[in-house]
């Protein structure tokens, strides 16, 4: 497969994503109804910790829960948009058969389709740090330090959002709409919940905490904010991990995910393939 | 009305359509099991990930109580935003509104069997939900007056509805731009109507504006009857939140048929009562 071809299919599935997207009103609007979400979002963690820390401020918490929630709109925003991308096409606008049978790679299609929704999500941190960093005086990426960390570790929260995506993009090409949906919520709701968004992982009960730190989600969480804040005085459990180590077992994380989700996409690719369901409809 | 119909068979008529928009809906819920089982755990999910945080900062019983009232409470919003407002965007999508429009019922008729169908499965849920986190967090809650719960949480039920339908008449003039305004009233709502805490927090004047959405006063008003020890953080007191209720209801419910007319009118007028993936 020629890297011309990649590209070319990419770009066009982009802009195929961008206008879905995005067509519906103009672009300043589009742009308002962007901000309004993740500031939204950032507002309810701000006041939740008011409410609660207004006789014992936490400085340390607020910031693990601020960038953790940033942090949080990327990584469960880009892979709740990637895991319904199949559904969109096959049963809303029942358009997966013609993409299928076009003579371009299925998957750098879906990668490309799915491609708006990632960027908004990573626009919503961008967002939600910039934010934090100018009216909360959060000392986010101060001084510059971190900054090469945060690109390599965005790099690769890329690579795991669509690991992840492609794994439950395959396994929806089996289910009904419905429980593609319910699959998805289920997969952010976990996530959400095991892997330190805005609790530290300390307070998780024993065996879910020992399940939450072999999560690559977690690690990746853990790594972008080492990157951005200065070290904090709180038990993520990963206290004498150093950064390098952190991000090995990390990188080995995501080469297992990678390779399950390359693996399994295919197999169930086949198989759908064969009991005829790229153009079933389940309804709406 | 049909022409030369009496009142009562065109009330029997309406019925019916009620009962069986509202059949559709239970049975939905029903015919797959583990639906079920996501709509309740789901929401748990979420929910004990924002009660683990308000462990880590040592809240007292009240404020998880708060918490996983209007946590279990969500569930209502997601409704009528998605099972009320939105539903008419996809019974166009799937061909059913143009079907609905012609045939002799009021339109009415079927927003109030959609609501009776969605409040039946999202009580279910939510009690399911508030139960399930007050026992796994150990939140202890007492009534302290079953009657005027349950008149604050049906009030809040139906002017909630009443606003559903109101905006389900948007999706006759709007596809996918109403969807995005949708998606847009999950996060802002949330924090307005103090969801995740009490409303009382974001002062009068913002509490007094968020008000215009009834789940803020249904909230604020359970939270009193439910725990006890929140009198310091109430936003009004129960009785005037009862009051306000029941205003809204007949506003949203008289709103709802002249907004319901009107799109009618202008989405046919625009011929977009049959436009698809718009």
């Amino acid at each position: 497969m020629a890297l011309k071809e990649i590209l070319r299919t990419f770009k066009s599935a982009l802009w195929l994503s961008w206008e879905v997207e995005t067509n519906w009103t103009s672009p300043f609007l589009y742009f308002l109804y962007s901000v309004i979400r993740p500031l939204f979002s950032m507002l309810i963690v701000i006041f939740i910790y008011k409410v609660l820390a207004y006789r014992n401020p936490n400085e340390d918490l607020f910031q693990f829960l601020y960038v953790g929630s940033a942090l949080g709109l990327f990584m469960l925003g880009g892979l709740g948009g990637l895991s319904t991308i199949l559904q969109d096409d096959r049963e809303h606008y029942a358009t997966l058969k013609y993409v299928y049978m076009a003579p371009m790679p299925f998957f750098v299609y879906l990668a490309g389709r799915s491609g708006t929704k990632v960027i908004t999500s990573a626009f919503y941190m961008a967002v939600a740090l910039i934010a934090g960093r100018l009216f909360l005086n959060i000392p986010i990426l101060q001084g510059g330090k971190g900054i090469c960390l945060f690109l390599l570790v965005f790099v690769l929260g890329l690579c795991i959002i669509y690991a992840a995506g492609f794994l439950l993009v395959g396994i929806s090409m089996l289910t009904a709409l419905h429980h593609s949906f319910f699959m998805s919520e289920a997969v952010n709701s976990i996530l959400y919940l095991l892997c330190g968004v805005i609790f530290p992982l300390s307070m998780l009960p024993g065996v879910l905490k020992k399940f939450a730190q072999i999560l690559p989600f977690t690690h990746w969480l853990e790594l972008a904010r080492r990157a951005l804040l200065p070290p904090l005085s709180l038990d993520n459990g990963f206290t004498g991990i150093s950064t390098p180590l952190l991000l090995l077992i990390f990188m080995t994380g995501l080469a297992v995910l990678s390779l399950t989700a390359w693996g399994t996409f295919h197999y169930i690719e086949g198989r759908a393939r064969r009991k005829g369901l790229l153009d079933i409809t389940t309804a709406h | 009305m049909i022409e030369g119909e009496g009142f009562w068979k065109f009330l029997e008529r309406q019925i019916r359509v009620i009962i069986a928009r509202a059949y559709v809906r239970v049975v939905g819920m029903n015919r797959e099991p583990s639906w079920m089982l996501f709509d309740v755990s789901l929401p748990v999910l979420y929910l004990a990930a924002y009660l683990f945080l308000y462990k880590s900062m040592n809240a007292d019983e009240t404020f998880m109580g708060c918490l996983v009232l209007g946590g279990s409470m969500v569930g209502f919003w997601m409704n009528v935003l998605w099972g009320m407002a939105g539903q008419f965007y996809w019974e166009k999508e799937m061909g059913n509104l143009q079907i609905f429009f012609l045939s002799p019922i009021s339109r009415m008729s079927i927003l109030i069997g959609m609501a009776l169908g969605g409040m039946y499965s999202t009580i279910i849920r939510t009690l399911v939900t508030f139960f399930l986190a007050s026992w796994l967090f150990h939140v202890p809650f007492h009534v302290t007056n079953i009657w005027t719960l349950l008149a604050v949480f049906f009030l809040t039920l139906t002017a909630l509805y009443g606003l559903g339908m109101i905006g389900s008449s948007v999706f006759m003039l709007w596809g996918r731009k109403g969807l995005f305004l949708t998606e847009l009233l999950h996060e802002p709502v949330f924090f307005l109507s103090g969801f995740y805490f009490p409303v009382r927090i974001l002062g009068f004047v913002v509490a007094g504006i968020a008000s215009v959405l009834p789940i803020t006063l249904g909230l604020d008003g359970m939270r009193q009857v439910i725990y006890g020890g929140v009198t310091n953080i109430i936003f009004l007191p129960v009785g005037t939140e009862i009051l306000l209720l029941g205003i809204l209801t007949v506003l949203y419910g008289i709103g709802a048929c002249y907004f319901l007319n009107v799109m009618e009118k202008r989405a046919k007028q625009d011929g977009r009562i049959l436009t698809r993936w718009l």
